[in-house]
């Protein structure tokens, strides 16, 4: 394992202290960090009464929330997830290494200049699987990419319980085309408690579960408008395995030996 | 204004729909149809490999066939600011079907304008009145993004196997159609039939289904539906009564 740097280490407040180590790794992708989400219990979905209360606030019916509830405290044991989504350059490096198929829109096989590290977009399940065995590494559970997320405190948005419009990529003038992409680390403001960065917006990030033929995809995109939709807990985006939306992404994980 | 122009993906239960003057620059898509035939039985998209032919004044034809199961043939004519479909299925089997449909698909995910994978502009009607689809009741399902609904005058989508195997109908009633209405306020498209056997929309895809049914039929026996697809500018309260109107005088 690589040596650990100054800036491989962070301490970060949320409700509480939270310390986090980041990883630094080689691997046969790129020079990407992976962080240490320490083990122990964390705070998944919402409970009946606050998905109540959004849905009110956002003119839903609260069944619209249902997959969030009941809200429930689960052990999970540590694991290592990517401080931010697979980019283009690091998707590239991977076709270039395996002949995997580059993607529709990179003109001449290489991604554009000015989306080098967007994350990579239009991507299923299947190129998201490949990508991570290359790497030797795999797609977080929904669950672990709900606690990188939210942190052991269950909070709204992994930056806090308080929407932060400068936060994260998203769509906030509704428009047509939406703003696209956005550098990976363009938003630190949206750092969750542990340091993992872009989770919400940008991407939607494949997740290992549920099984074939349909996998979750969580943390809203560059295209959601609506604030619920971006709460870390929401869960109301899955797709095709074979589908590869413009709008969808990944992040990797790993065991912790 | 000119008519709208069709584009079939020959081979395939496909339909392009291009050069709509209430939505210049854009593309919709018909999956007419993704599923078709006895309910507890349909043969999927890709089950068979259609003809289409063109009849004249951007009208075209798909006819399929299944040895032993089914034959259908649905008539696509462009008009303005809508799309006629009629179609017509006949139980080529030797079961009796208690439920018949055609699972017809309405893909607005490449429309810019009015693509809404978070169904806040999607609209629907029951008792009557108009409602936000995100008003109505829903249910999770491992496919999170997918919903269907009863719809009046029907059978209870619970009751269809076709659509109680997506473990994802709530009990709202509502009545066959499903619009959604462009970004601008200013424009919707919409799907209806009749009659109408159930709903569905796919936030993945923005794609929105009203799906027709032909009841129940016998070996031998043939039904006939239509659906509108339509492209429209104005209110929805309009619309609805202009559609109203259209399925009446059917």
């Amino acid at each position: 394992m690589a040596e650990l740097s100054r800036r491989d280490w962070l301490t970060l407040t949320g409700t509480g202290v939270v310390g986090a180590l980041a990883v630094s790794r080689s691997t046969a992708a790129e020079e990407g960090d992976m962080i240490l989400i320490p083990g122990g219990p964390c705070v998944l979905g919402t409970t009946e009464d606050e998905a109540a209360r959004v849905a009110r606030e956002h003119g839903y019916h609260v069944s619209w929330l249902s997959g969030e509830y009941p809200q429930r405290q689960v052990e999970l044991p540590s694991f290592l997830i990517a401080r931010y989504p697979v980019t283009n350059r690091q998707f590239h490096a991977f076709c270039q290494a395996t002949g995997h198929s580059r993607r529709g829109y990179w003109r001449g096989g290489e991604p554009p200049a000015g989306l080098i590290d967007h994350p990579v977009t239009g991507v299923n399940r299947a190129d998201a699987l490949a990508y991570c065995a290359w790497a030797r590494l795999r797609l977080p559970t929904e669950a672990e990419w709900e606690k990188a997320a939210r942190g052991p405190d269950g909070r709204t948005f992994p930056w806090g319980d308080e929407f932060d419009p400068d936060a994260c990529q998203w769509n906030p003038e509704k428009l047509a085309g939406g703003p696209g992409t956005a550098p990976v680390d363009a938003h630190p403001r949206g750092a969750g408690p542990y340091g993992v960065m872009d989770m919400v917006g940008n991407v939607a990030e494949w997740c290992a579960d549920p099984p074939p033929p349909h996998g979750a995809l969580r943390g809203g995109c560059w295209m959601t408008s609506e604030r619920l939709n971006l709460r870390a807990a929401a869960r109301n985006m899955n797709g095709f395995d074979n589908n590869a939306a413009n709008f969808y992404g990944f992040r990797c994980a790993k065991d912790v030996d | 204004m000119p008519n709208i122009r069709l584009q079939p993906v020959q081979g395939q239960m496909a339909l392009h729909v291009l050069d709509v003057p209430t939505f210049p620059g854009e593309g919709f898509h018909l999956g007419i149809p993704e599923a078709i035939g006895d309910a507890a039985r349909c043969v999927w998209f890709g089950g068979v490999e259609p003809v289409w032919e063109e009849l004249g004044d951007g009208a075209w034809r798909q006819t399929a066939r299944r040895e032993g199961e089914l034959s259908y043939a649905i008539t696509a004519t462009p008009r303005e600011d809508v799309v006629e479909l009629r179609l017509s299925l006949t139980n080529e089997s030797d079961r009796a079907w208690a439920q018949s449909l055609a699972f017809n698909c309405f893909g607005c995910g490449g429309a810019g304008s009015v693509s809404d994978h978070e169904c806040v502009r999607h609209w629907c009607g029951s008792g009557g009145e108009l409602r936000r689809l995100i008003e109505v009741p829903r249910r999770f399902s491992p496919r999170a993004t997918v919903q269907l609904y009863s719809v009046e005058g029907a059978p209870p989508g619970a009751d269809l196997p076709f659509v109680a195997n997506f473990a994802a109908t709530p009990d709202a009633v509502l009545e066959g159609w499903l619009a959604i209405q462009s970004r601008d306020e200013t424009r919707l498209v919409a799907t209806a039939s009749r009659p109408a056997l159930f709903l569905f929309q796919n936030m993945e895809y923005s794609c929105i289904h009203s799906a027709p049914g032909f009841g129940p039929l016998g070996p031998g026996e043939t039904g006939e539906a239509a659906n509108l697809v339509y492209f429209t500018e104005g209110p929805l309260d309009a619309w609805r009564r202009r559609m109203i109107a259209d399925l009446r005088g059917d």
